[in-house]
């Protein structure tokens, strides 16, 4: 294991493996900051002059080299860089929303260094990847291992609000199961900034859904930067679940998730911006489908 | 002028390698680094300064008001404290200082000095500035009234056929140069050398050598600067004096690096702008008479505002004649950050206004708004709101007929008008996104505007800018003057311009660096006034320099010599430039400007020639709503500009895009608010600029019609492409919505709200 003085903060880490990983989260009472890309805590000079323990996880394989692609999913090392997750032809094949979103961060730079781990450890209800993990189900495998397991927790088990997570006592994400929807399934991401790259989300919206007979077998929706905490619509979900999809059915879900979202006013944009405009992607959204 | 197709930015390869050296890459032994205590008030008593005695005081410097020897920075009103002793009079005012021997040592002494206030009540609307009990600035807040008057508008109002009344509003805007503000003060015995990223050298010198009162001898070099845009015209006066203070008291040479989050929170911005226009027109939109009142917010203290008011109520009645106007400006003192200048000077709020009041009257009357311009363009022989007799350079109409016909305007405004219909029922129905999601709506629009080149009124006359060209010994002519490069193409047009005037090479010309104790005050680098005033300096001495060069010749070899193109011919002899100049090498010239006599202004009375000359321009701006997000976008950007004569044709273009593309920004996407007196941004997360993605297409056209006394025929760039940008896209907006689009920025949130507003009122 390799440390040094850094200019700001008490200690840098880089463990070379899980091992050496798992070993400095068990040893170090104090709490840890893990940096993979960096691309959210570089910005907050506050924060990152704050950290006093920095641990750089880009040496360690198992969360910045993994990508599994299995049959019923991919596991990806939660410091993977997400230009790999574009460049993927099997993801991009499988999980072309995932995709979709990922190209949609920040900048080409930004993106060749920004990570799914990082952005949901930054825990910003403006993750852009937020509400593509929540609708795809999404596992995250959070360390250190116990018995030579990671624990396995849901996106809103660890993303609790802005800047919360449940990662105390030095956890970390260590890597995140995505399951394959089915190949016919309907997707949509969209993302609205006020600029077309390197722009925070004032709203954004993914949806997955699958019919069977002309009816909504499942329905996954969820908004971004319009709830404190990333979590689905679920009720506009079961408005919407089992249903046909037909052009009231989507005005009245409309309405629902207008009413089931609580934005607020700040420097982005507005709560009644944010609040009809989530309305309107989804109908937008639904109607692509409906189309289809 | 020389042909030169592919000339490159003379600081181009350096600065694109990362070899440019700026402030902060400095490598001074023993620097110490400052930092500032602010306040957090609008307004408050500065009841006392606590200083923590656990503390060791003794490794830090500390430096309050009471250290000053006149604490007052020298501008225009001295009314700017460099440390407030008494009174805050804004978030983010600098109350004392402290340096240190690293910058987190400094931080940290910052957390053991505690600042008692006691909260004042405060002025943060600049409309209840002139009557409010506060007094900030004089009897009544006012840092400057002007008023304009031509003809009678009693007239126009008796003939009047319509009466078009507009009320307008500007937000701020933040320069967001590339490199923060940073300033390095190293102390000498009797003097302070200053170093750092700035556009005037002989600004800050005044305002140290007034602060020191004398004592000290100052020295100002300005580094290489990433960006200014007017941010660093009136700002690092304020921050030299800041460095220099604590390095006169530590003994040591002092940093001050602002970074993003400070930079944008405390340092100047665009002043805001309210405005109450009358328009009195006949049948066909001809304007028979202006009755114009602005406001601008010039912040706590006074800096440039009455300078920017006055570009501002100039620039009024646009690129129009007018027979009958009233023009009734006033800036204001308010609670806020000082603001100060910024690439356009008051005239972007001005022409906004004016623009958006062309709007209006196309709307009331019913007419094409590129009709009612049109009828209104002044030209040659017409006079302006002083009085102003156009007499040469005259391009507003053949800017505006130029871009219309390079855009398709007229055409496009009716296709577009008939490709919305269908979409603007939609969207009336509410039917988005159920139809078609790559629905766009399009709109054109368009403006017309100009720039005042050089210096407001009897500025120049007051500076009277000298330069200096030298010649080395190895026959290069070197040019000593303060103007500076802030990545706006100085170094490249100076150089190209002596080079050009004397038939050599652009290499051979060299440029001294801007240190005080080197150079003349060949005035500020500011006002569009670099290329054509101090240019023009260049070609007189060019001229002086061959003129001494063959007297010399003749008298030592009794022949006379003539120049051409490079070459003193005399006798049989044939010499290079370069021979001639080794030989008398040393001999040194000296211009000094001078407006030409016939331009004469009576600033008392606001009569007579403002600006020596304008330069032209009119812009179509081609955007698209998206019907579901109400998100605009500029895809196509068409202008056509009248320059005079383009010095370096590939630099004036860019010099047009990007002064275009931050006029859209100014439109679009950048939006500053007060919270409580502070303004919510912290930086480039929050302060959202255009980007590539945000970039249109464009199609830039120049023209040229010589100026007389522009080296060249040149007249200003530098600003003219902002001033127009704004204005441009609201009147596509207009076009699309059939609305009234009055206030910048206009973001999707207001495009919303304006179409609940329709849904609701109309449903």
């Amino acid at each position: 294991m390799k440390s040094n003085q850094p200019l700001n903060s008490e200690k840098v880490f880089r463990p070379a493996n899980l091992d050496e990983l798992d070993a400095l989260a068990a040893q170090t009472a104090e709490g840890v900051t893990y940096v993979a890309g960096a691309t959210d805590l570089l910005v907050q000079e506050e924060r990152w002059k704050s950290a006093r323990i920095l641990v750089d996880l880009t040496a360690v394989k198992a969360l910045h080299a993994t990508l599994e692609v299995r049959e019923n999913g991919v596991l990806i090392g939660a410091a993977v860089p997400l230009s790999r997750l574009i460049r993927h032809p099997l993801i991009r094949e499988r999980l072309p929303i995932l995709v979709e979103t990922c190209r949609q961060i920040g900048s080409v730079q930004i993106q060749n260094r920004a990570s799914l781990g990082g952005n949901i450890a930054n825990a910003s209800p403006a993750g852009d990847t937020l509400p593509v993990l929540s609708v795809l189900e999404a596992e995250l495998r959070i360390g250190p291992r116990q018995n030579g397991e990671f624990e396995k927790l849901s996106l809103d088990q660890v993303m609790l609000g802005p800047g919360q997570t449940s990662l105390n006592g030095n956890r970390y994400i260590a890597q995140i199961f995505i399951p394959f929807p089915p190949r016919d399934a309907f997707w949509y991401f969209r993302k609205v900034g006020q600029r077309q790259a390197l722009a925070i989300s004032k709203v954004s919206l993914a949806v997955l859904g699958k019919k069977k007979e002309e009816k909504i077998e499942e329905i996954r929706i969820c908004p971004g930067s319009v709830t404190p905490q990333i979590v689905r619509a679920q009720k506009t979900e079961s408005l919407l679940r089992g249903q046909p999809l037909t052009e009231e059915r989507i005005e009245k879900a409309r309405a629902a998730i207008e009413c089931e979202v609580s934005p607020i006013t700040d420097i982005r944009s507005t709560t009644e911006y944010r609040r009809r405009i989530t309305g309107e992607l989804l109908r937008e959204a639904l109607y692509l489908w409906l189309r289809n | 002028m020389k042909a030169s197709p592919k000339e490159f930015r003379v600081d181009a390869a350096e600065k694109l390698s990362g070899a440019t050296s700026y402030i902060r890459d400095e490598q001074i032994p023993g620097l110490w680094y400052g930092t500032t205590v602010r306040s957090p008030h609008p307004r408050a008593r500065i009841r006392e300064i606590h200083l923590d005695p656990h503390f060791d005081w003794n490794t830090v410097t500390i430096v309050t008001a009471q250290d000053i020897p006149n604490n007052y920075v020298a501008m225009l009103e001295n009314d700017m404290p460099f440390l407030a002793e008494k009174v805050v009079n804004y978030v983010g005012e600098p109350v004392a200082l402290i340096a240190a021997p690293t910058r987190a040592e400094a931080e940290e002494a910052k957390k053991h000095l505690r600042v008692d206030y006691e909260p004042l009540p405060a002025i943060l609307d600049m409309l209840e500035a002139e009557k409010s009990s506060i007094k900030l600035f004089g009897e009544n807040n006012l840092f400057k009234e002007i008023v304009i008057e031509k003809g009678n508008l009693e007239t126009a109002r008796e003939k009047a056929a319509a009466v078009v009344e507009l009320e307008a509003r500007t937000g701020y805007q933040e320069h967001l140069y590339l490199e923060p503000q940073g300033m390095i003060a190293i102390p000498e015995k009797d003097r302070v050398i200053l170093k750092g990223s700035l556009q005037c050298p002989y600004y800050v010198k005044n305002a140290l050598t007034t602060m020191f009162a004398g004592l000290k001898h100052i020295t100002v070099i300005q580094a290489p600067t990433g960006g200014a845009f007017g941010g660093k015209e009136d700002f690092p006066s304020l921050l030299a004096g800041h460095a220099a203070l604590l390095a006169v008291k530590s003994g040591h040479p002092i940093a001050m690096f602002y970074d993003r989050e400070e930079d944008v929170q405390v340092t100047t911005k665009r002043h805001p702008s309210y405005h109450h226009d009358v328009a009195y027109v006949d049948q066909e939109g001809c304007l028979l008479g202006l009755d114009l009142h602005l406001w601008l917010d010039g912040g706590a203290y006074c800096t440039l505002s009455q300078v920017v008011l006055a570009r501002a109520a100039l620039t009024a009645t646009g690129s129009y004649y007018v027979p009958n106007v009233r023009i009734h400006a006033k800036a204001v003192a308010t609670n806020t950050v000082p603001s100060g200048a910024f690439r356009g000077f008051g005239g972007p709020q001005a022409v906004f206004a004016m623009e958006m009041l062309m709007e209006k009257i196309a709307q009331r009357l019913g007419l094409p708004p590129h009709e009612v311009r049109r009828k209104n363009l002044i030209k040659e022989g017409q006079d302006t709101a002083t009085e102003q007799v156009l007499k040469y350079s005259v391009s507003a109409r053949e800017t505006f007929e130029d871009v219309l016909q390079e855009s398709d305007y007229e055409q496009k405004y009716r296709q577009y008008q008939e490709w919305n219909k269908p979409i603007l029922e939609k969207l009336r129905k509410g039917e988005y996104p159920k139809s078609n999601r790559h629905d766009r709506l399009r709109g054109i629009g368009l403006a017309a505007f100009l720039h005042g080149a050089g210096f407001t009124g009897t500025g120049e006359n007051k500076i009277q800018g000298k330069i200096r060209v030298e010649l080395t010994a190895e026959g290069k002519p070197l040019i000593f003057s303060a103007q500076t490069e802030m990545g706006q193409g100085e170094q490249t047009a100076f150089r190209k311009i002596l080079s050009d005037a004397l038939y050599i090479d652009r290499d051979d010309v060299l440029l001294a660096e801007v240190n005080t104790d080197k150079v003349p005050d060949s005035g500020p680098t500011v006002a569009s006034r670099t290329t054509m005033v101090v240019g023009s300096l260049l070609v007189d001495a060019a001229e002086e320099i061959i003129q001494q060069l063959s007297y010399r010749l003749k008298e030592e070899q009794g022949v006379q010599f003539d120049y051409r193109r490079g070459y003193f011919y005399g006798g049989e002899q044939i010499l290079s430039f370069r021979e001639v100049a080794q030989k008398y090498a040393g001999l040194t010239v000296e211009k000094q400007y001078h407006h030409p006599p016939i331009i004469k202004f009576d600033d008392i009375r606001w009569k007579g020639d403002a600006y020596p000359v304008f330069s032209w321009a009119a812009a179509v701006a081609e955007v698209e709503v998206d019907p579901v997000t109400f998100e605009i976008r500029v895809v196509r950007y068409f202008t056509t500009h009248e320059i005079g004569k383009a010095i370096n044709y590939n630099q004036a273009v860019a010099q047009i895009e990007g002064g275009s593309l931050q006029g859209i920004g100014y439109a679009l996407y950048e939006k500053i608010k007060l919270q409580n007196g502070k303004f919510d941004i912290s930086g480039f997360t929050d302060y959202i600029i255009p980007a590539t993605t945000e970039t249109p297409e464009f199609q830039v056209k120049i023209l040229e019609n010589p100026y007389p006394f522009g080296p060249f025929g040149a007249k200003g760039l530098g600003e003219l492409p902002f001033v127009g940008a704004a204005p441009a896209v609201l009147s596509a907006l207009w076009m699309i919505f059939g609305k009234e689009f009055n206030h910048l920025p206009v973001l999707p949130e207001d495009l919303l709200q304006l179409f609940s507003k329709q849904k609701n009122t109309e449903g």
